[in-house]
Parts: structure tokens; sequence; C-alpha cells
């Protein structure tokens, strides 16, 4: 267990269960993450446990799972007001306790609440095409990531949705989800460490091997499909071999900030503000994955002009390098980030749960300081790695 | 300089007005704090559409506070403001809503220089033909955007059935038509107007010399020429334009969109937020995850987790929205027009005293961020209020301000939009 003391509003008490991914669970550990908060054995369900959290003062209770490199992790999280604020001693015991039955305190799954998860999430996925930004981004990551499991559906398919039960599901749970590697983390203004006795033993540590790899680059691949919509959606998915612990990783953040992500970036200055063929223009650099996605929303009469220029400023800024202007709003941007970060209770949760899953321990202040160290050189020499080999377009179609 | 002590929020709150008018409040937060966050807001948004002036009547294109808070980055010297914030190390941004236009950096260092830099970005205006004319394409693409969302097409549809004159009918951003009569001049008349200093109130929370950014306030005395303005609103019917409404799009699941007029008045502010809360109270009780009205519903597979409610309280305008996504509209609009104006078990006292709980507990969650502490706490004052007494507020808000609140909900004046699925 891991007790971060400081003194935020709110107490953070969250159970991380992480597994080596694979997709044939991708459905169960969704789904799991649905039921877990759903019901226990004493608040068998959703109004009953509404109530319970009601009554903890507005107490926030949520689940998710999330792909770090190669490991699948369910967060649950537990969210209270410092019992100082509301007045109310009792609170952190009560709290407490509510946590860890939701972890433990499951004899079954309930057909009918189960029933209800799996009816939304296939109308989650009935629904995908209405929501035109959802469906692209869904589309270009099975297009590009595929067959890297980061291509596949975080619920897994509608079909693996389909096949679940409820009684597999509480299998899942009993067999494997209870044996899962498991941290805790508290973080807030803890007054009585001891009142987390409860907690102690329920952290397990499997030494799972955290890997970061990425499928190899292939040749140049571009599909395009059309819908009923007001634009065109344009994603260009680049590989870009440089990951979260590489040595020149601080390079290849900065690449990503220089070409789309800041309103100082390439994309956004020339695309956006000279050529104004869209609003919104952005990179997104996955750090495990070794990837940079661009993505902009643009006039469908202007889509090919579009992505022909977006293409050719990303070949130009990779083939002529970068000012040293640049990189210094670059830096003080991040700096920026990273430093403000520290303000923000969840950066510190989250921050404890990678440190443990990938025992790379690195302060804030550490990073400021080997980012202040980078050189136009090293940023240029970084970007050479970039390798489009994706495009993707969703656009309405022309009358 | 008043210095105000929140207790029961444990804020502390530092307020001064310059001698130009404009108000600051500085909201500290003790160390370790890395961010300092600053808001500063006009309360100039897409309602205001016509005004007196001094100088008689105007009128300006819906979209006009949008655009102008995407052109005040334009600087004389042909580059924008954000350069120079980045340059500084500083993230800034900005956002237009019905009643007010906000501009905000958040700053771990440069927090003085950036200060300065945002009230001259602020007072230094440079809109040409070709840069409005640049800018009016890139806005076009964002209202595009927003068309391919269900969901904001529509609410803005569902505004468009239950009012007649009042100005929430218009899209904060403008219509791609409007937006086309937007011009150079159109700016600088929202600017001369509705940007003084005295309309401005610079909100700013976390890392904070309180003395030294008095000293840097005192020292900036910007005097631009003052007029008075007065925004009009037409007098609205109270009646509903149109009941309902089914529309065929090709979309995947039906989805239903519902909004209950109600009566808004002029009343002292704190009335009105007392009204708000307790809609917020009736919609979380008849509505909310703890309903047995909810349960309900999802077990028989009505509603998805699309499903919101809504109290919508702005400038002459009360409204409640429902919105879901749902393979039975029609069944499912009977049961929501029913809670709505029959009653329902879960409105009772032992209900209430329990969301009240949990609405005081998560009062306390909003205030731990920085940012929608700085940026609710301005919002409040533009409307005269306080966001620290808030929580007073919901200690004294009763069981039968709720029940009141539920009187006001009438059958006829409830609009029912149905996007239904388009047979291929």
């Amino acid at each position: 267990m891991k007790i971060i003391n400081n003194d935020f509003k709110t107490i953070q008490l969250v159970s991380y269960h992480s597994a080596i991914d694979n997709k044939k669970d991708r459905a169960y550990r969704y789904l799991l993450s649905r039921l877990i908060v759903a019901q226990t054995n004493k608040y068998q369900t959703k109004l009953a446990m509404s109530v319970r959290l009601e009554a903890l003062y507005g107490a926030l209770l949520s689940a998710k799972t999330e792909l770090n490199g190669n490991i699948n992790t369910i967060g649950v999280s537990l969210m209270i007001a410092d019992p100082k604020t509301v007045g109310d001693d009792q609170l952190f015991d009560d709290a407490v306790a509510f946590f860890k039955s939701v972890i433990y305190d499951h004899d079954s799954f309930d057909q009918d609440i189960f029933e209800d998860e799996k009816r939304i999430l296939i109308e989650q996925w009935e629904t995908l095409k209405d929501h035109k930004a959802a469906y692209a981004s869904y589309k270009f990551n099975e297009i590009f990531r595929l067959p890297d499991l980061t291509g596949y559906p975080m619920t897994g398919t509608l079909s693996d949705v389909r096949k679940t039960t409820a009684k597999g599901l509480y299998a899942y749970y009993r067999d494997v989800f209870l044996n899962d590697d498991m941290l805790v983390v508290i973080n807030g203004h803890i007054v009585d460490e001891s009142k987390l006795s409860a907690l102690n033993h329920m952290s397990i540590s499997k030494h799972l091997l955290f890997e970061t790899t990425f499928r190899k680059p292939r040749a140049l691949s571009s599909t395009y499909e059309e819908t009923e919509m007001n634009q065109a959606i344009i994603k260009l998915g680049y590989t870009f071999p440089i990951y979260r612990f590489d040595d020149d990783y601080p390079e290849a953040m900065l690449t990503n900030v220089i070409i789309g992500g800041y309103p100082e970036s390439r994309l956004f200055k020339i695309i956006r503000e000279q050529e104004a063929l869209c609003y919104d223009v952005s990179s997104s650099y996955d750090t495990y994955k070794g990837t940079l996605a661009v993505s902009a929303g643009v006039a469908i009469d202007r889509e090919d002009d579009a992505k022909r220029a977006m293409i050719d400023l990303i070949n130009q800024t990779i083939a002529e390098g970068i000012t040293e202007d640049e990189l210094q709003m670059a830096k003080g941007y991040v700096s920026h980030q990273l430093k403000a970060s520290m303000d923000h209770q969840s950066f510190f949760t989250k921050r404890a749960y990678y440190m443990y899953l990938t025992s790379f321990d690195e302060s804030v202040e550490s990073r400021i300081r080997r980012i202040q160290k980078i050189t136009v050189e090293g940023v240029s020499l970084a970007m050479k790695r970039l390798y489009l080999d994706t495009v993707f377009v969703l656009k309405g179609k022309q009358s | 300089m008043k210095h105000i002590y929140y207790a029961d929020a444990n804020e502390h709150v530092y307020q001064f007005k310059l001698k130009n008018g404009m108000r600051v409040h500085l909201i500290p937060k003790d160390e370790p704090t890395y961010l300092t966050y600053a808001e500063l807001s006009v309360p100039y948004g897409n309602f205001a559409l016509s005004f007196n002036t001094n100088d008689g009547l105007k009128s300006l294109p819906s979209g006009t506070a949008h655009f102008l808070e995407h052109k005040i980055f334009a600087m004389p010297d042909g580059n924008d403001a954000f350069q120079v914030f980045t340059a500084l190390g500083t993230d800034a941004n900005a956002m237009t809503g019905y009643t007010q236009t906000s501009y905000l950096f958040s700053a771990t260092d440069h927090v003085e220089e950036a200060l300065i830099h945002m009230l001259h970005m602020l007072d230094t205006t440079y809109f040409t033909q070709e840069n409005v004319d640049s800018e009016r394409s890139i806005i076009a693409e964002e209202l595009k955007m927003y068309m391919d969302d269900p969901q904001t097409e529509m609410l803005h549809h569902l505004m468009n059935n239950m009012y007649d004159q009042h100005p929430i009918i218009h899209d904060i951003g403008g219509t791609l038509s409007s937006i086309q009569d937007i011009s150079p001049d159109t700016l600088t008349i929202a600017h001369r107007y509705f940007y003084h200093p005295s309309q401005r109130l610079l909100v700013m929370a976390g890392k904070i010399d309180i003395k030294a950014i008095k000293r840097l306030l005192d020292a900036y005395d910007q005097q631009m020429e003052k007029a008075s303005i007065h925004v009009i609103y037409p007098k609205e019917p109270r009646r509903i334009k149109v009941h309902h409404e089914v529309i065929e799009k090709p979309i995947n699941i039906p989805k239903i969109m519902m909004g209950v007029k109600l009566t808004a008045k002029k009343r002292p502010i704190n009335q009105s937020m007392r009204l708000e809360l307790a809609f917020n109270y009736l919609l979380g009780m008849l509505f909310g995850t703890s309903s047995k009205l909810t349960e309900t519903l999802t077990r028989q597979g009505l509603i998805n987790q699309n499903f919101y409610v809504a109290p919508i309280f702005e400038d002459y305008t009360e409204h409640l929205l429902l919105y879901a996504e749902t393979k039975k509209p029609f069944l499912l609009k009977k049961i929501l027009v029913d809670a709505l104006t029959c009653g329902n078990e879960d409105i009772n006292e032992d209900n209430f005293e329990r969301f009240k709980k949990a609405s005081l507990g998560q009062h306390v969650f909003a205030l731990n961020a920085l940012e929608y502490k700085a940026h609710l706490y301005g919002k409040y004052i533009h409307q005269k209020s306080n966001l620290f007494e808030a929580i007073d507020l919901m200690k004294t808000l009763t069981f039968e301000d709720v029940r009141d609140a539920a009187k006001q909900i009438k059958k006829n004046r409830i609009s029912t939009l149905i996007y239904k699925k388009a047979k291929s």
C-alpha cells in the first residue's frame, strides 16, 4: 500500500488491478469494471449503492479499464470529502470499510444488473456511428494499430460482449481478478494512518514484466469512408519507435509538442492560423507504444488540400529540423505542464501506480532538468524516426 | 483591500477595485502550491445581440462575442498573443458562453508578465478585413464540428421549439450564415461597449503574492471611454412554440431531448440561486442514480449511460433539460412527463436529506480543483453572488423549496424532440 499524505480537500482510495493484456479478457475486464461498483453483498442493487454513496457525503465511486503498454489495468476509485471539511469524523472509517467491500464482498453478480450493463455496452457499440469524432477515432485506431493489441477495442468487440455471461464474469472475478497484481494507493489528508490497517494486506505483487513495443512500420495505406456529416476528419498514423524509458524520450516528447501538441505547434500555426484549413488540429504521442497520431477536422471540399498540406508540413519539419526559438517555447510549455501537474491530486495517485508498474522513478524536477538540456539537433534527429504508414479519412458526402 | 474569510469553505478572498473600475478577487492557496490560475472575464456573451447605449440602439450578429474572443488574440505586430503566453511558459485559453467571455492562463512562473500581457491583449484591438476573413473560415469549421454532434444539433433545435424570442435560440458561436455578417467594425463595436475595464473581473487562485499583484495592478490604469450599456431581452411568451416534433435521421438508436420551460422572472439573486438549487435537487431525486425510477428505466432497457438531466438558469431564461438515447422514445417520453408532472415516490424528505448531504460533499470536490474553483467563483460574482456562500444556501434549503419548485412544472410547457432512425 502506498500512502500519500497532503492537504487536498478530498481523499482518494484507489486500487489498481493489473494483468498482462490479452484480447479474450477485454470484454470481461470491461464489464467487471462496471459490475464491481454496481453492487456488493450488502448493497445488492445500483440504487442501494447510490444511496450508500450519498450517505458518504456524495462520495464518488468509479472503476475503469485502461491499457498501459502490455498491461491491462482496472482502477477502482473511491473519492470522499476530507472529513474535517464536512465535520464528520466517522466518514473516513466508513469509507475505508465500504471501499474494501467493493473489492471483496461479491458472492455472485446479479443477473439483472449484468444484463443491464451488457445491454448498455451493446448500445454503446450500436450508437458509435452516430458520434462522428468517436467513430473516426475507433476506425483509425483499428486500421493503424492492429495487429498490435492497442488496435483492439478496450471493451472487447461487439461479438465478445455478446458472448459474456454473468456466471462467466463471476468466475473471472473470483479466479482471475482477485489474483491480479494489485496496488492500493491512498492520497489525501490522512490524520491517523492506523485507520488504514483494514487495507494493509490487500496488495499483491506479481512482478509483471512491463513491455513497450509496437508493430513494424509498413507500406503507406490510405482508407476513405463516407458518411452523413458536415466535415472531413483526417487521421495520420506515424510509427515513432522511441519509448518512455529510452534516453531520447524527452526529444520525442518535444517532437510531439512542436508538431501538434500545443497552440504554438507547426500544425496549429500553419494549418489552422495561416492556411485557415481547420479549427481543430493536434498530434498525440503514445509513449508506451512509440506512435504519433495526427488529427484534424476540415472542410469537406478542402480535405485533399488539407491532408496534403499536413503531410508536407510534417515532412518538411522532419527534413529541415526545428529552430532554437521553437525549442525554447516547447521546453517552457512542457516544464510548465509538469510543474502544474503537481497541483492536481490525481497526478500523485497515478504516478505512484506508474512508478510501481514500471519500476521507473523520475521526479518532476529531474524530468524538467533533462528537458532543459535538449538541443535542436537532438529533436531534429529524433524526428527522423517518424514514419507515416496510415491515412484515414472519414468525410461527409459532397452534394 | 478587503479580506474575507469563508470559514465553511476554509477560503480567504482579497478584493479590491482599480481606479478604472476593474474588479480584482484573489484566492490564495497555502504552500505547497505551484500553479497560479488567472481568469479575466467580461459579462458579454451571445445573449447580448441587441443593447441600448448612450449612442443609441446597437444590434450585432449572432456569434460576435465568440468571434471577438478568437480575434482579440491578434496583435498589431502581426503575431498572436498566444505566442507571448507560450514564450513566458504559461498556458492560455479563452471561452465564450451565453452571458460571459473569459480569458485565462495558468502559470508556474512569470505570473506578473503574463498578467500584464493579458491586460495589454484585451486593451489592444487589431481587426483587419484579412484577419477577420481568415478567422471566419476557422470558426466555420468549429461550427461544423459541433453540427456533427447529434446532441448539440438537437439542443439548438429544441431551443428553437421552446423559445420564440429569447437569444438562447442562437448557438453561442452563431451560424454559418450569421458569421458572414461579422466585420472588423462589428468587433470594434463589441469591444468598445463590453470590454471596458469597469466590466472586467479578474479572479486569481493558487500561488499568489498578494502584495506584488496589488502593486502591479495599481500601476495599471488603462482608461477607455466608458459607455453605458443595457442588454435588451425581447419579451418571451410563456407558451411553448412546438410541443412535440419527430425528425428522421440517419442514426442507429433514437434520441429524445425534452425541455421544460419555466417562468423566468427578475428576482433577487439569492432567490434565483435557491430556485436553481431546488430544481437541481428535484431532478437529482427524480432521475439521479439513487432514484427508483432510474432503476426501473434502466431495468426496462429504456435508458443507457447517456441519460442526463440538468436545470439551465441563465439571464431571463429558466428551463429543465432531459436527454436520452432509447429504442422506445415515445414510451420514455410518457414516463418522463408523468414523473415530472404527477409527483413521484422518490420525492420525499428522507431522500431530500440524503441528497443534501451528498450535495455538500460534492461542493467540496468542486473546490478542490483550482481552475474550476476560480471559474465558478467568477461566474457567481458576475451573477452578483458568491461561490463560497453557496454552502450556506445548501444548508438552509428545505424540502418545501423542492416541492414548490416541482409545482412550477406544467405539462403544457414541455417540448419534446425525437430523432428517429430513418428508414434506409
